[in-house]
């Protein structure tokens, strides 16, 4: 008899049992690999853990911590200036190229990949790209505007211009949402523009009350996404800005690295982690709340949830 | 036949358990190592005698030379077949030295290997990463006692290894020492060094019509007025500046020349001095090359020009006429195949004195190693006669004073026609080692929020030193910090 007699059982517990045996690996490996960390993280922030000493059971004195350091403030304020212009940007320029990019004129698939193709080159070669094109000595965007006679700015150097830089260069990565808006807009059923042109409406009546409507559970979709994704900028600060001018790009993930990898204060890290979290999670939750006021959905709801 | 199927809440658990034992397991792994262990090497040094082994002479011209280093590496105790786990930054120029280096090791050590990772721009973050994780390599290069990196209680102290080897400090530049120093402890012998001097183009300062800094420097009027004065001359903002400098040198080296200290002690520093009248000087001297004569251009050229290699682009550009870097930029400055004419000169004097930062490079080993005592091979190998050669022989100069003024070094093939090792030497001399303390990246972030405001004229230079010292006193030297 073998360890499992799986042929003494019927074949109903051996069918659940199978399942449960193929899916472990993921089961395995969320729970290592996420959950187990998570709760690891937690009980982390409750420590004073310096990278190299003995940990310390020190209760919500990193919360505490977090509350009187000022420059915990300051890169919440950064981030959440950066999140209220960046996520009605991506939003808006998204479903206006989206609509461009709806036309059925000649070439358009080259247009949508161009337009597209930002979105697949990675963060890092981003910011690079953007260090060179905006630097005073000898990036083109400066060179653009001495050829006009208008001095630059110093893009990346000026407490005025730093957070502006990074909020104008987050819409190069508008074709990522675009592509999204492009899939709703041709998901739009013909009949209901039909319908609307035999009630009288025009091409801006239509727009208003067909095409935006049914746009809007992408919108919502978009929101949160960008709300989620603007919280956890990262990779332009730490390459472009590093933080600063005088703390005026300091973001709260960036702020975070440098208090683990740089200072070495994991408990610390691990505490400002799980504020982000929670920050995350009640934005969302108010978008979520707000979802029924101005999004529209084509079926009831009791039949979604079913 | 039992048909009821099996419970998912039971499957869930036991699944959940085992992800749980396993995570608990690797986590376990993963734990510090404890700073008891990492603060006596003597205790896991277990000194089983090597065998004796003839130096292979005349194999190279190298240990033709040092016959006695590869002897004195190999007399340590270490692991048959042990390989030695080293980081190092770099790219494709120092690749050549780190491989010569490694086989010069192996060869001399026959009993190890050095598996060398050169990281280049990547060393930080996976150094800094592999601490984090509890997973160091065995030894990394580190210019000073690595802070930045990792707590001091994760390294290698090497105090009973150099007792135990006799190995004479003082055969070394004093200043090379001092950078791996820390309470009494060392922590690396250094491998290469030097004290930064200022590269200059040729062709720009005939242009603009003033004098050399060697040529200045001859007839004692090598000052920071006329510093200013040739830079000024030979900048034309924002397409040509005439001096550039990283911000935290510039602030040290002339707080130094007036006689000033910015805090106590540069290893270990209780208080800060930045609310003493050198803080405002310090600050203001930096917002004059700034603002008033607009000598020095802002981070963005640093963000382009400031690296390794970095003055040499911005020279074969014709955007800078002076710049201050290590002895490294000459291999840059080489290679590159630069169409100037350039040479390179000591830093200027204040109205006390004439210093310049001393750096050092060498292996650090680290608490966590697996071996031990092949690193302590290793690092010595490295501050051997023979391991500076092999580094000091293309860009640095030898931290061996016997080496530094040996005619190897002094007499060896100029580079661009002149004979600069002279100035190199004297750098080294009058230079002493940055500011460095285990709190030296929350310094430096103080230091430089309040260097960018003063720059955008935001603050006055008296405010922000003001504010230096506050916050620096609350939360690097108070209990106001982590």
């Amino acid at each position: 008899m073998g360890l499992f007699p799986l042929s003494r059982l019927s074949w109903r517990r051996q069918e659940v049992l199978w399942g449960y045996i193929c899916i472990s690996p993921f089961l395995i490996g969320f729970t290592v690999f996420t959950v187990g960390p998570l709760i690891f993280s937690l009980y982390m922030s409750l420590e004073k853990y310096v990278a190299g000493l003995p940990p310390t059971f020190v209760g919500f004195y990193n919360y505490q911590y977090m509350l009187r350091d000022a420059l915990f403030w300051q890169s919440l304020k950064v981030t959440v200036t950066y999140t209220v212009f960046v996520v009605p940007l991506g939003v808006i320029i998204g479903f206006l190229l989206a609509l461009l990019m709806n036309q059925g004129v000649k070439g358009i698939g080259v247009w949508r990949t161009v337009y597209y193709m930002p979105s697949v080159v990675s963060g890092v070669a981003v910011s690079m790209m953007w260090l060179w094109l905006l630097n005073p000595d000898f990036g083109v965007v400066d060179n653009i505007l001495h050829s006009l006679g208008i001095p630059g700015p110093g893009w990346l150097t000026t407490t005025t211009w730093a957070l502006p830089s990074l909020i104008l260069m987050s819409v190069w990565g508008a074709g990522g949402s675009m592509i999204i808006y492009l899939a709703g807009l041709q998901g739009v059923p013909k009949q209901l523009y039909e319908a609307a042109a035999i009630d009288g409406a025009g091409r801006w009546g239509s727009f208003l009350n067909v095409t935006i409507p049914l746009m809007t559970p992408i919108v919502f979709f978009e929101l949160v996404m960008g709300i989620i994704g603007t919280f956890q900028v990262f990779i332009n600060a730490f390459i472009m800005t590093d933080g600063g001018p005088a703390y005026s790009t300091l973001f709260y993930v960036l702020y975070m690295f440098q208090q683990g990898f740089e200072q070495f204060h994991l408990g610390l890290a691990a505490a400002m982690a799980w504020v982000l979290f929670a920050i995350v999670m009640v934005l969302t939750f108010l978008v979520f709340k707000s979802a029924s006021l101005w999004v529209y959905y084509e079926s009831p709801a009791e039949e979604r949830t079913n | 036949m039992n048909d009821r199927p099996v419970s998912r809440r039971k499957v869930l658990l036991s699944v959940g358990g085992l992800g749980v034992v396993t995570l608990l397991a690797a986590c376990s792994a993963a734990t510090p190592a404890s700073p008891t262990a990492a603060s006596t090497p003597a205790s896991s040094t277990s000194a089983k005698p090597a065998p004796t082994q003839t130096p292979k002479t005349g194999s190279s011209k190298a240990t033709a030379t040092t016959p006695t280093v590869a002897a004195q590496a190999q007399s340590g105790a270490g692991t048959q077949g042990a390989k030695i786990v080293f980081y190092v930054w770099g790219g494709a120029p120092e690749k050549k030295v780190w491989d010569a280096e490694a086989a010069a090791f192996h060869k001399a050590n026959p009993k190890f290997t050095v598996n060398d990772e050169i990281l280049g721009s990547a060393f930080n973050q996976k150094l800094t990463a592999a601490f984090a994780a509890g997973t160091p390599p065995d030894s990394f290069y580190s210019g000073g006692v690595p802070f930045g990196n990792a707590k001091v209680e994760q390294l290698l102290p090497l105090d009973s290894y150099v007792k135990q080897d006799q190995v004479n400090l003082n055969d070394y530049f004093p200043v090379t020492i001092k950078n791996y120093q820390y309470k009494g402890h060392l922590y690396s012998l250094p491998n290469e060094c030097g004290g930064y001097v200022i590269y200059y183009d040729e062709g720009l300062l005939k242009e603009a019509k003033q004098e050399t800094p060697g040529a200045l420097l001859a007839a004692g009027k090598w000052d920071w007025n006329h510093l200013i004065q040739v830079a000024k001359a030979a900048s034309n903002p924002p397409n040509q500046f005439g001096f550039d400098i990283w911000n935290y040198s510039l602030i040290q080296i002339y707080a130094w020349d007036q006689g000033g200290d910015l805090v106590d002690n540069d290893t270990d520093p209780t208080t800060s001095n930045w609310n003493k009248p050198i803080g405002t000087e310090v600050l203001q001297f930096y917002s004059d090359l700034c603002n008033k004569y607009k000598i020095m251009p802002d981070p963005s050229f640093e963000q382009a020009h400031g690296g390794s290699g970095g003055v040499a682009v911005a020279m074969e550009s014709n955007r800078l006429a002076m710049g201050v870097q290590g002895a490294w930029e000459r291999l840059f400055l080489n290679s590159a195949k630069v169409s100037f004419k350039w040479d390179i000169g000591l830093m200027p004097k204040g109205s006390k004195t004439a210093t310049t930062v001393g750096y050092a490079s060498g292996c650090v080993g680290t608490a966590a190693a697996k071996h031990h005592d092949e690193t302590w091979q290793f690092i010595k190998f490295m501050g051997s006669e023979e391991g500076n050669k092999i580094y000091a022989g293309l860009i640095a100069v030898p931290p061996l004073v016997k080496v530094a003024n040996s005619d190897w070094f002094l007499k060896r093939p100029p580079v661009n026609d002149k004979i600069q090792t002279k100035v190199y030497l004297d750098a080294l001399k009058a230079s002493r080692p940055s500011i460095n303390f285990p709190k030296i990246n929350q310094y430096n972030q103080i230091v430089n929020n309040e260097l960018d405001l003063v720059r955008l004229q935001k603050v006055t230079p008296q405010a922000a030193a003001q504010q230096i010292h506050t916050d620096l006193m609350s939360k690097v030297f108070g209990s106001g910090g982590y």
